[in-house]
């Protein structure tokens, strides 16, 4: 990818810092899969924050532990999946609006607002000082807070709707269960705005999921995930299971519906090229671990770690010259034994001695841009006296290119 | 990065060389069985007057959404559909296609990758026996020692190593990328001239994909092989092949170099396509105009009952009377490029 040409997003409110309100905090979280053959560290010590409005784009390879993050948030988890540390953290709205008033919390899950340390450098306190820790809720008040405030829509669009119910009456369902209040004309009446909301003809509302096509499936359980006007929208793959043409719509839906409704959105994909295009902010995930977080902007001008220029540059580009692209040699580490120090060193081309014994951790990359976090030697002075430029990178990358060319 | 240029070049010196592979109106019905015998007979339309040529050395993508019938051109051309009508050529003469004999002497030209590695492979035999199969077959090992010495260089060559390990692996010891390294060795075992890869990346993983295309491309450079890569990642198209086809619910509509086919698509589904791919360079200040070109709605039309006339009709922003009657005849744009659309004239010299 070319480093000096000015990036193309760049306009007002997709900077790093967003004006929304915290709304999210995840702090160390560690789950872990407790299996027969070895603990497998899905997710290890991962922190960030979300703003209200934010898009907040998870990338990473298969098995990198994003769909584990997503499931850990709306504590989907099921054993052998476990939630071994950490802590998430919701800020609900501080006007009446809230729908779970703060009475009906158990008051252990109300703690006074104390980030953690390592956060203090990007999330400032929060204005209310009162959040609810999603990980102590009980099952009944964690109710509460699902759907209404934190919606999730699955990856698979197939499978994720009930076969043998219609449209309307799964939306009806959503609604009877979180709105007793609501008498059936207005439960109605809500699951056809809610269509035509996502741009599906109120007609449908009796179709059963396999009259839809794919991409309209889709919109559906957008729909049904909007049906109480969740605070944060979590994405899982949306649109991996879509043609890129529909993939392209159901995106600009998300969009107009997140300008309308102003709802975060964490949205998990592999297709980093996509998030670019879509997010605020990215993380990208490694091993279970975030290995870099920064804005969209920094992302595309300059990826820190090597594994986020990796990653970014698996991807042809429609545009631009052709040139011989590399990828990353070998494959993700086992879980169960992740290697020593940081997990990406076996499959780096620029790891040195530092990177096979001490774990790097994310911190702010030593320069004039302090919102770019990165877990990487590389960037730490202890180390690596001089951190390695965007041609540094591409160097070594194409040297990698020519090997394997060559062999 | 110059030697790619490089051999793009010494590719379009060669663009003499006669086509090794030729489709010519290729079609292909699927009927469908009704419980009604009295009732209308009735048929998927899957390809539709599908022509093609593969060049020895040169890669043609052809590119299309899912349902567009990309996989059964790779079927026909394979000979594992029989065509409902149009010829297929293999060196200039009509491939026999009709026993098991003259199939089995065809497959040792023209060999297909699935897109699969996951289902491609059989679970209960390792990798040795996967790639001794077309050694022995096709007689290119005689012997125990020869096999194995083959199978060996094959590992090897598509940069599955050391060899010596993944020989008696089988086949969930593998992953995905390396799975499909064994699926391409196993086509590479019968010495083919052809190769049709079916999405052979979309299943891998984004780290593992251009590894898997590069040593595609390594393999057509070093083996002079013609490659047919069917892919819906047009950006991929560009990067992998030299011509690109792209293909509408089963009707060509535009063919040409993939730089030129990409930059300036002139078919109306074309331009669908890549407004809709993921492009993070999209949103810069210059290409403005293209984000903001009106995005078709709707998806590709049941292929029992297709629309008349040009099937991109009911979703084009351009449709005009003539779409629903009939089909474009193919419009020569100069430099190899053509388009099926009747906003560039109906097959007379190009006009606008």
């Amino acid at each position: 990818m070319a480093t000096n040409e000015p990036f193309p997003g760049d306009r007002e409110g997709r900077l790093y810092h967003t004006t929304g309100s915290l709304l999210l905090e995840v702090n160390n979280l560690k789950v872990d899969y407790l299996a027969a053959n070895g603990t497998v560290h899905a997710v290890t010590d991962v922190s960030f924050s979300l703003r209200r409005g934010e898009i907040l784009g998870l990338a990473g390879e298969s098995g990198s532990g994003k769909s584990t993050l997503a499931y850990a948030i709306t504590r989907l988890l099921r054993p052998p999946a476990m939630i071994t540390g950490g802590a998430i953290r919701y800020y609900p709205r501080e006007n009446g609006e809230a729908l779970v008033s703060m009475d009906t919390i158990e008051k252990d899950a109300i703690t006074e607002d104390a980030p953690g340390a390592d956060a203090i450098n990007r999330v400032p306190t929060a204005i209310d000082g009162r959040s609810i820790d999603l990980l102590r809720l009980s099952p009944a008040k964690l109710r509460k807070i699902r759907w209404n405030e934190l919606a999730i829509v699955f990856q698979s669009a197939m499978n994720a709707l009930n076969p043998v119910m219609s449209i309307g009456a799964q939306i009806n369902d959503v609604l009877r269960a979180h709105r007793p209040s609501m008498g059936p004309d207005s439960r109605k009446q809500r699951a056809i705005e809610l269509l035509q909301l996502v741009g599906i003809a109120p007609d449908r509302l009796r179709s059963y999921p396999h009259e839809l096509s794919g991409g309209m499936r889709q919109r559906a359980i957008i729909a049904i995930a909007l049906a109480l006007s969740p605070e944060i929208l979590i994405l899982d793959e949306p649109t991996t299971a879509l043609d890129v043409v529909v993939q392209r719509e159901i995106l600009t839906e998300i969009m107009r519906l997140r300008e309308k409704l102003n709802f975060a959105v964490i949205f998990i994909t592999h297709d980093l090229s996509l998030l670019l295009e879509l997010a605020d902010n990215v993380a990208i995930m490694y091993a279970g671990r975030i290995v870099e977080q920064t804005s969209t902007r920094d992302m595309y001008l300059h990826p820190r770690h090597p594994y986020s220029y990796g990653l970014l540059n698996s991807f042809p580009a429609l545009r631009g010259p052709l040139r011989r692209m590399s990828g990353i040699p070998g494959s993700p580490p086992d879980l169960r034994s992740a290697p020593p120090g940081c997990a990406f060193h076996p499959r780096c081309p620029l790891a040195i001695s530092a990177c096979r014994e001490a774990l790097p951790i994310l911190q702010p990359v030593q320069s004039e841009d302090t919102a770019q976090m990165v877990a990487c030697h590389l960037y730490n002075p202890i180390y690596n006296a001089e951190p390695p430029t965007q041609s540094d990178l591409a160097k070594k990358y194409e040297m990698l290119a020519e090997r394997s060319a060559i062999r | 990065m110059n030697d790619l240029n490089l051999v793009i070049e010494d590719n379009y010196a060669q663009d003499a060389t006669a086509p090794i592979l030729e489709a010519r109106h290729l079609r292909k019905l699927f009927p469908l069985h009704s419980m009604n015998p009295l009732g209308q007979k009735s048929a998927v339309h899957a390809v539709e007057d599908t022509s093609l040529a593969l060049r020895p050395g040169r890669a043609t993508a052809l590119v299309g959404e899912s349902g567009s019938g990309k996989t059964t051109v790779a079927r026909l051309l394979a000979g594992l559909y029989t065509p409902t009508s149009g010829a297929i050529l293999f060196r200039g003469e009509p491939a026999r296609l009709s026993n098991s004999a003259s199939l089995r002497a065809y497959r040792r030209h023209v060999q297909l990758i699935l897109q699969d590695p996951f289902s491609s492979l059989n679970p209960v035999h390792d990798v040795r026996y996967h790639l001794s199969r077309p050694l022995r077959i096709y007689g290119h090992a005689r012997s125990k020692l020869q096999e194995t010495e083959q199978i060996l260089s094959l590992l090897n060559r598509v940069n599955l190593s050391p060899a010596e390990q993944f020989i008696s692996k089988f086949p969930h010891q593998l992953s995905g990328g390396q799975r499909q390294r064994v699926s391409i060795a196993r086509a590479l075992a019968v010495q083919p001239e052809v190769l049709l890869a079916d999405e052979p990346v979309s299943m891998l993983d984004v780290s593992i994909r251009l590894d898997v295309l590069n040593l595609l491309l390594r393999l057509k450079d070093e083996e002079r092989l013609a490659l047919l890569f069917i892919t819906h990642d047009i950006a991929s198209a560009r990067y992998f092949a030299e011509d690109t086809l792209v293909m509408y619910a089963g009707q060509m509509v535009e063919g040409g170099s993939s730089d030129e086919v990409i930059q300036q698509p002139m078919h109306p589904y074309t331009r669908l396509l890549i407004s809709a791919a993921p492009d993070p360079a999209r949103l810069s200040p210059d290409n403005n105009s293209k984000a903001a070109t009106p995005p078709a709605r709707g998806e590709i039309p049941s292929l029992i009952h297709p629309p008349t006339g040009c099937r991109f009709h009911p979703r084009c922003p351009h449709a005009m009377d003539i779409c629903r009657q009939r089909f474009p005849k193919r419009t020569e744009l100069g430099n190899g490029r053509w388009t099926n659309c009747f906003l560039y004239g109906d097959g007379e010299s190009p006009s606008s």
